[in-house]
């Protein structure tokens, strides 16, 4: 949490803005068809989420194993499948 | 895929020898911290570069992870023996500056993520001793989980780290010294080229109880040498911090006239050097009009009695200052009421506007919203979380979607910032110097708004004016060809601007040595003494080839070699 959350977690933006970074940028991307909040989705599979953290995709840039292990990205992905669900 | 990643071999070195290295480095930090393939090695390729994908792109050959001072110093003694070019990174977050990529295609990267350590905080002498692989975000949770009475210093983007902000000279925004990082600094911990440890300033006395106190030491202090330098690899620094204040205050200054800045600047500069006042923010309450044909051309024509009459005849000041105080209730008002006793001296029609009057700690909900907004058409352009050393990622939206262009990214992402003299008139020479660049570098376009434009940065040693219009301030060809035209243009413009006499204070090493070559007094002296210390510290030219336009004799042939 404390990689992602910083750019993808529900805090408010700096100037006046309702989102952080990430989770604006997905809100713009999708449009409301899916949530602009990770822990709200219910579609992001473990190698999708280890695809997009270790690839990057557009402004987000990849995170190497010595930010990140894979066993840390593992545990995101648990822990993003729980507040999916408790978020519907 | 970059031509050559996972595959291509550290320049000059057979493919026995990097066998034989990384067997090395293997036995140094473990076989699960030696990076060789591509999936591995494509976080450390600079995610934004021009050459992405190109057969020159700056991706090194392999990447190892040390977890000590031991294991570093294991790593470079190897690396030595094999002549291989090393290149260190801490948290590898220098986005705009390269991210984590190195100078010299095919070296190795030595990633000090894993040593994330912060040694030692005092919250009686305000200071911290940590690890290269420390986040402002790190250093910023562990004051908060124990409560202490310090703050830090963060730059815009808090992902990135306490040292290698300070080693490439990054900025913040609080109080004078602590918002120029490396001079925050005291006293480093460095591995040299040869594998020998060193201690800096009083670090270098056995028993010393002061290391982070007095960073000079006796004698020459080294410890510049390791910004923007290649001399070693820095493993432990000291940082001043601020204590925290009792006491946050804000107050807005604005001023009518275009001639105004000058005496608005001169003020300002007075209080900033007194150490009054923190990080100013200045902006023109005139952008918003650049949008009328005729304040446009106005701007264009640098017509300054022009531009006063639509000023005035929109009902707004021409500058705006937004200043911010830190100290106790008492003291924080003393200062905005001799503050604005000054300004109303050197500029009787100036306006004064109080802002927040905080009580430290402030809540979150406090930094979201400012107490007092601003009366139309003033607004605050305050970044409010660091101004309060709150390391946050909110800046990161600049390369990213935007509602008005949600298919768009800037896929590079460059910072270039000129240093301007400190006085009005060096301002508004700038503006007209940087607005003669944009015709030159693109004929038949205009910089619209370069008589509006103030230095991002107000530092009581430097100003500094962003000039990567080209790099990010607009959304780019993203094409290959795109690219390409974009550092053909990057270069020029830095050409330009040393002839005009304005040198970069900072550039991602696909522009260190056009940025290097800006200063080149006396035949490029300060070259080549960075060059004869390089080779007497450094023989075999292993550790961060190139960095800093410092290129090694055995590289040197490598100056300026890029897509030139």
């Amino acid at each position: 949490m404390r990689a992602c959350a910083p750019c993808h977690g529900s805090d408010r933006g700096d100037f006046g803005r309702a989102m952080l970074p990430g989770t604006d940028a997905l809100r713009i991307k999708y449009q409301g068809k899916v949530p602009a909040l990770l822990e709200q989705r219910t579609d992001l599979t473990p190698e999708v989420i280890r695809t997009y953290v270790r690839r990057g995709t557009w402004s987000m840039p990849p995170f190497r194993k010595s930010e990140l292990t894979d066993a840390q990205i593992d545990a995101i992905s648990a822990y993003l499948a729980v507040s999916a669900r408790t978020a519907r | 895929m970059a031509a050559g990643v996972g595959t291509i071999l550290p320049p000059g070195v057979s493919a026995d020898d990097f066998a034989a290295v990384l067997r090395q480095f293997e036995a140094a930090v473990g076989k699960d911290w030696v990076f060789t393939n591509d999936e591995d090695i494509h976080p450390y390729r600079d995610y934004f570069s021009i050459l992405k994908d190109q057969n020159d792109e700056l991706v090194p050959s392999a990447a190892v992870c040390p977890a000590s001072v031991e294991e570093v110093q294991a790593v470079v003694r190897a690396a030595n023996r094999f002549k291989v070019p090393l290149y260190a990174i801490s948290t590898g977050k220098n986005f705009a500056y390269g991210g984590p990529a190195p100078n010299l295609r095919g070296s190795v990267t030595v990633d000090l993520k894993r040593m994330n350590r912060v040694l030692e905080i005092d919250e009686r002498r305000n200071f911290a001793l940590v690890e290269p692989g420390v986040s402002y975000m790190d250093l910023y949770r562990y004051i908060e989980e124990r409560g202490l009475k310090v703050m830090i210093d963060t730059a815009d983007v808090g992902w990135g780290g306490l040292m290698g902000n300070a080693l490439d000279r990054g900025l913040g925004y609080t109080l004078g010294l602590y918002r120029d990082h490396i001079s925050a600094h005291y006293g480093m911990e460095v591995v040299l080229p040869d594998g020998e440890l060193m201690r800096t300033g009083m670090g270098a006395m056995p028993g010393s109880k002061a290391w982070q106190e007095y960073k000079h030491g006796f004698g020459p202090d080294p410890s510049g040498l390791f910004a923007q330098g290649n001399y070693g690899i820095v493993v432990k620094m000291g940082f001043r911090l601020m204590p925290r204040p009792e006491h946050w205050r804000t107050g807005l200054i604005t001023v009518p006239k275009r001639a105004d800045f000058i005496p608005l600047v001169d003020t300002v500069n007075y209080l900033s050097d007194l150490f009054v006042i923190g990080e100013p923010l200045y902006s023109s309450p005139l952008q918003s009009l650049l949008t009328d044909p005729e304040f446009q051309k106005a701007a264009i024509a640098f017509d300054e009695a022009a531009l006063d009459r639509i000023a005035a005849a929109n009902n707004r000041h021409s500058w705006q200052v937004e200043l911010q105080f830190y100290g106790s209730e008492k003291s924080t008002l003393a200062n905005w009421e001799w503050a604005k006793e000054l300004i109303l001296r050197a500029v009787p029609q100036a306006n004064c506007f109080d802002g927040d009057s905080l009580k430290v700690p402030v809540t979150q909900a406090q930094i979201d919203a400012a107490e007092h907004p601003y009366p139309a058409p003033y607004t605050s352009v305050m970044r409010r979380n660091v101004m309060h050393g709150v390391p946050k990622l909110y800046m990161w939206r600049s390369p990213g979607r935007t509602d008005n262009d949600p298919n768009s990214w800037n896929e590079t992402h460059i910072g270039l910032f000129s240093v301007v003299a400190r006085s009005g008139e060096a301002v508004f020479q700038a503006q007209k110097d940087f607005a003669d660049v944009v015709r030159r570098s693109r004929p038949g376009e205009q910089y619209v708004s370069a008589a509006l434009i103030t230095p991002l940065q107000w530092h009581q040693f430097g100003f500094f004016i962003g000039n990567s219009f080209f790099g990010t301030a607009t959304r780019n060809d993203n094409s290959p060809e795109g690219k390409l035209k974009q550092l053909k243009e990057l270069r020029a413009v830095l050409k330009m601007n040393a002839q005009l006499g304005y040198g970069d204070y900072r550039a991602p090493p696909i522009l260190q040595d056009d940025v290097a070559d800006q200063y080149s007094f006396n035949n490029h002296q300060l070259r080549r003494f960075n060059e004869a210390l390089k080779d007497a510290i450094d023989p075999n030219g292993i550790l961060s080839p190139g960095r800093g336009g410092i290129w090694p004799k055995a590289h040197r042939a490598n100056r300026g070699a890029l897509r030139k």
